[in-house]
């Protein structure tokens, strides 16, 4: 077995390296197929993180009308607290609910000078953290039941908010898995064709191999070796790729991730894309290498 | 020993024709022996080589090889079978990216000889068909006799107890179709290989004198030892 395979090997890199011309049209469909792919992954983790960003900020803000006595918000807080998935619960006075506010403006002049018109249009209010969110929907029906007291509450409209982005990020994936699934059929029909060029070329020593014996594993193993190579130096070009795209992509990400946070994802997940990368590269190789050479095999 | 029980072999041609290659042939070939196969070209010789190598699958009747049959064999057991088979080819079927020592050793690479044995085999191979002395000549460089002697030699290689020659004369000139003949009864007689050739020439048959098989538009008419006068009537 080892000799056959050492055999299978030295035959691999003597077709791999008689066939360079055709075999970088494969580099290159093997390059771009595992980048989507790596996209593909790398989208869903990042659409993870998002949401769970977005769902730790989706804590409840509760404004009390005026004339709400301390004691009775304090009383409220109280209450919140027994409720299991509730983090903490904190109290701001409207004035410091204005001190805030304006330390947030600070180089805004002119929201400061309308502060000065109106006066403090701000509220007693407290700060909801949650740190189950499924528990959110019995904050809400405790503070219906209190509506009386509240001016108004800010969650119904982060909800909206988290619901949209995550309907997004759920139509982008989907988008990318069709695209990838797409490509890896395609790939799957020029690395087959490809294959099946060499082989043609090959046809001759294939047939002598099949009539004296050889088995189909002796026959194919040099082709898909030849294909692993390719799909080996196709991961390495693909993660090269996705690394600059990651760095080009980092300045316009601002808006929704940490900048650190992008390549902390990818480091974090770099042994999982590498596999899912060489596992799509080498089934992708196995099949069309397979189905390339069946027909010749039927001797 | 080889076993043909009644076989029948049509071809179903693409253009929905079919062709009688063989009718209820019978015969059996005992290990060690050296069997001509004779009758003129499309009589169905070269259908009952690939039969017995398992190219081809009989329509009816049973082929057996080691009491076997053939045609059920899948296909890591064919695999195994034709490693006990060698075949000289009509067209050589030599591979012209290699040379003479390669076009040998491809083979016994192919099924599992060691590196050192190779080494040490192929040019006592090379020896015995007389072409220890162009052992680096790629086939292009060859002659026609040469290019059947590497045949041959590639043939027994891998040490079968089986050789199957098609037309081993074809492309031949008298002497060198002589010494290709006495390479094949050395073969049998020094080898104890089992020999089946596959002919339509007299010289052939008279060179023998061995048992002979005579097939005509697919049916076998005789089997049985040589006789001169039969082949004359073809």
């Amino acid at each position: 077995m080892i000799v056959a395979l050492k055999r299978g090997i030295k035959y691999g890199w003597n077709t791999f390296t008689k066939n360079l011309g055709v075999g970088f049209i494969n580099l290159f469909v093997f390059s771009f197929t595992l980048f989507l792919c790596t996209l593909f992954f790398f989208s869903l983790k990042v659409s993870e993180i998002l949401i769970e960003n977005l769902k730790q900020k989706a804590d409840i803000s509760v404004y009390f009308k005026e004339g709400v006595s301390k004691e009775e918000i304090f009383k409220i807080k109280e209450e919140l607290l027994k409720i299991e998935g509730v983090e903490k619960v904190e109290f701001l006075s409207k004035d410091e609910n204005l001190e805030k506010f304006k330390k947030r403006h600070q180089k805004d002049p002119t929201i400061l000078s309308a502060l000065e018109i109106v006066g403090n249009p701000f509220f007693d209010s407290l700060s909801i953290y949650v740190k189950d969110s499924q528990k959110i929907e019995e904050i809400l029906k405790f503070l219906k039941s209190k509506k009386d007291l509240i001016q108004e509450e800010d969650y119904t409209e982060k909800k909206t908010t988290v619901d949209k982005i995550f309907n997004i990020t759920k139509n982008i994936q989907r988008g990318l898995l069709l695209v990838s699934l797409f490509f890896i059929g395609v790939s799957t029909l020029i690395v087959f064709f490809t294959v099946h060029l060499t082989i043609l070329n090959q046809k001759e020593e294939l047939t002598v191999q099949k009539l004296v014996g050889a088995s189909n594993f002796t026959i194919l193993f040099p082709f898909l070796f030849q294909e692993i190579l390719w799909a080996f130096f196709g991961v390495i070009i693909s993660l090269l790729v996705f690394t600059l795209f990651l760095k080009f992509l980092t300045p316009y990400s601002a808006f929704l991730l940490r900048e650190a946070q992008f390549f902390d994802i990818f480091k974090e997940n770099f042994f999982k894309i590498l596999g899912l990368n060489f596992l799509i590269a080498f089934v992708l190789a196995s099949f069309s290498t397979y189905f390339a050479g069946k027909r010749y095999l039927k001797i | 020993m080889i076993v043909f029980d009644n076989v029948t072999k049509i071809y179903n041609l693409k253009n929905k024709e079919s062709v009688l290659a063989l009718k209820d042939v019978s015969f059996k070939i005992e290990d060690k022996e050296l069997v001509l196969l004779v009758g003129k070209s499309g009589s169905g010789k070269s259908t009952v080589l690939k039969l017995i190598l398992g190219e081809e699958k009989p329509t009816s009747g049973r082929i057996l090889i080691d009491n076997e049959e053939v045609p059920k064999m899948k296909d890591g057991k064919l695999s195994k079978l034709r490693r006990k088979i060698g075949v000289v080819f009509q067209d050589y079927k030599l591979l012209s990216q290699r040379n003479v020592f390669e076009n040998v050793s491809f083979v016994m690479e192919m099924t599992g000889f060691s590196d050192e044995e190779i080494k040490k085999e192929v040019p006592e191979i090379l020896e015995i068909v007389g072409l220890e002395k162009k052992i680096y000549n790629f086939p292009d460089e060859l002659s026609q006799g040469e290019k059947q002697k590497l045949c041959i030699a590639r043939a027994i290689a891998h040490r079968p107890k089986i050789l199957l020659a098609d037309e081993p004369a074809g492309n031949l000139d008298p002497e060198n179709t002589l010494e290709i003949l006495r390479i094949f009864k050395k073969i049998n007689s020094e080898l104890k290989t089992t020999v089946l050739i596959a002919t339509h020439y007299q010289d052939v048959v008279d060179f023998f004198k061995s048992r002979i098989l005579i097939l005509k538009e697919g049916r076998l008419i005789y089997d049985g030892p040589y006789k001169k006068t039969l082949i004359l009537k073809l």
